[in-house]
């Protein structure tokens, strides 16, 4: 795990370190993503760049809070490439978007499995 | 204290109701969709409401302006949170009515010291609010206090002064009830309406000063009783001059004046037409009407029809034409005073 991946430090800022609301907020950020994931992949695939946006946008919000900042940094990009009408730069977001979400996944099991959260 | 937070985001919603948890006395009540949240604030005002930018409609500045305006009066800090640095979004944000911004990531800190300055300016106004309100009522029910004891003095006052007339309670009550028709038929005040069914009854007041061998005499008084007996108006003059309150004021004027004629025959002093005091021409009609309506030992009462006939006949001499028409044009509502305040009825109903 690298600190791009889940900025610990962060997540202990928010939490006052408390190991439980640790692996809650990580939940919450995960299953949002999922939805998000879920609306995103139909909004993309028609072109849709204010849905598409206003999800990205989300995504970055809830994982940037919680330090998940690969998963933050990619989803930014993809709420850039939308709102430029880049569908090139939109379409490799959005796979580092879901990669991020992979590695976040990763982390937050090897978390649970270390009991850090 | 509660605290609404609104935010697409179920983890920021998490962190924000942890941060929030540490200020005491405070709830946190959670929404994903800003339309549920407005549902809520339609029917509970937060203490304070901390709200996302961007969000499936309505957005953070939507949700802010349709709050603001379903709520009017309603001085709830809201705090907008933002991952924009963008000054337009700022601007309309604080047009709609945002009171603070806060950007993500959100600093916890700084969350907690913002919400908690917010909560704490908010209720101190809302105790000044409710401290300026206690205010005001205290000083509404000590000013109806003071009237209830202003009136309870007259209406003592004037129970005094009929254990030394013939004339009954309801006389002075219908002729208060008739001067105060009369005042809101010329569209004077509310107040001054009153001060006219107060005052008026106090119109013979200084009859307490004539001595009983003239006041209670059966018979014709000759020249020198009537002379002494004039003297009850400067009499009643004397005795509510000089009173810092305007319904005693009134009183002394209507008691010193309510005997003049317009043609200036009258006395105390014979003033003619609009020298005689507004409230004192009054008087004169409404004692008059209510006199001659009246059954006296020494006569019997005269029929309303016969009353108004007399009235209008004196018009012009002892009475102001002016109020003569309008007394005449308000005949409805004087019989149903008449009626109301029979004789049958006890004289205490003057101050209601």
């Amino acid at each position: 795990m690298s600190l791009m991946d889940l900025n610990m430090s962060r997540l202990h800022d928010i939490t006052g370190g408390d190991r439980e609301l640790n692996g809650e907020v990580i939940r919450l950020v995960l299953e949002d993503a999922e939805t998000a994931i879920g609306e995103l992949v139909p909004a993309l695939a028609v072109r849709n760049a204010a849905v598409g946006g206003t999800l990205a946008h989300q995504l970055k919000g809830a994982s940037a809070n919680v330090g998940a900042e690969r998963l933050a940094d990619a989803a930014l990009r993809l709420e850039r490439a939308l709102d430029d009408d880049d569908w090139t730069t939109a379409s490799r977001s959005f796979d580092e978007v879901l990669a991020a979400l992979a590695t976040l996944r990763d982390v937050a099991a090897s978390l649970e499995a270390a009991g850090e959260s | 204290m509660i605290v609404g937070l609104v935010d697409d985001a179920r983890a920021n919603l998490r962190i924000y109701e942890h941060v929030l948890s540490r200020i005491a006395g405070t709830r946190t009540v959670s929404f994903t969709s800003s339309e549920d949240a407005l549902d809520w604030s339609a029917y509970s005002e937060p203490d304070l409401l901390i709200v996302d930018y961007r969000m499936p409609a309505p957005d953070g500045i939507e949700f802010i302006q349709r709050y603001r305006a379903m709520r009017p009066q309603s001085e709830t800090p809201i705090i907008m949170i933002t991952g924009d640095h963008d000054r337009e979004v700022r601007n309309r944000a604080l047009e709609s009515g945002a009171t603070d911004f806060l950007h993500k990531p959100t600093d916890p800190v700084e969350l907690h010291a913002r919400a908690r300055n917010l909560l704490a300016l908010h209720e101190s106004r809302r105790k000044l609010r409710a401290h300026a309100a206690s205010l005001e009522e205290e000083v509404a029910r000590a000013v109806a206090d003071i009237a209830a004891r202003e009136e309870e003095t007259i209406h003592q006052l004037m129970r005094a002064a009929e254990f030394r007339d013939d004339s009954t309670g309801q006389h002075i009550v219908r002729m208060g009830h008739y001067a105060a028709a009369m005042a809101e038929a010329l569209g004077l005040s509310a107040e001054e309406q009153r001060n006219m069914l107060l005052a008026t009854p106090m119109h013979d007041i200084g009859k307490v000063a004539i001595p009983d061998s003239i006041l209670l005499k059966p018979g014709r008084l000759d020249p020198q009783e009537m002379e002494i007996m004039r003297r009850h108006a400067q009499a009643g003059y004397d005795i509510l001059k000089g009173s810092r309150s305007k319904l005693l004021q009134l009183a002394a004027e209507i008691a010193l004046g309510h005997h003049e004629k317009f043609d200036g025959s009258g006395y105390p002093y014979g003033l003619k037409g609009e020298a005689i005091a507004l409230s004192a021409r009054i008087c004169a009609i409404s004692d008059v009407f209510d006199a001659l309506t009246t059954k006296r030992p020494y006569k019997d009462a005269w029929s309303t029809d016969e009353a108004l006939i007399e009235i209008r006949s004196l018009s012009g001499t002892s009475f102001d034409p002016m109020l003569v028409a309008l007394f005449l044009k308000i005949r409805d509502t004087i019989l149903a005073i008449k009626a109301r305040f029979s004789d049958n009825v006890n004289g205490v109903a003057v101050l209601q």
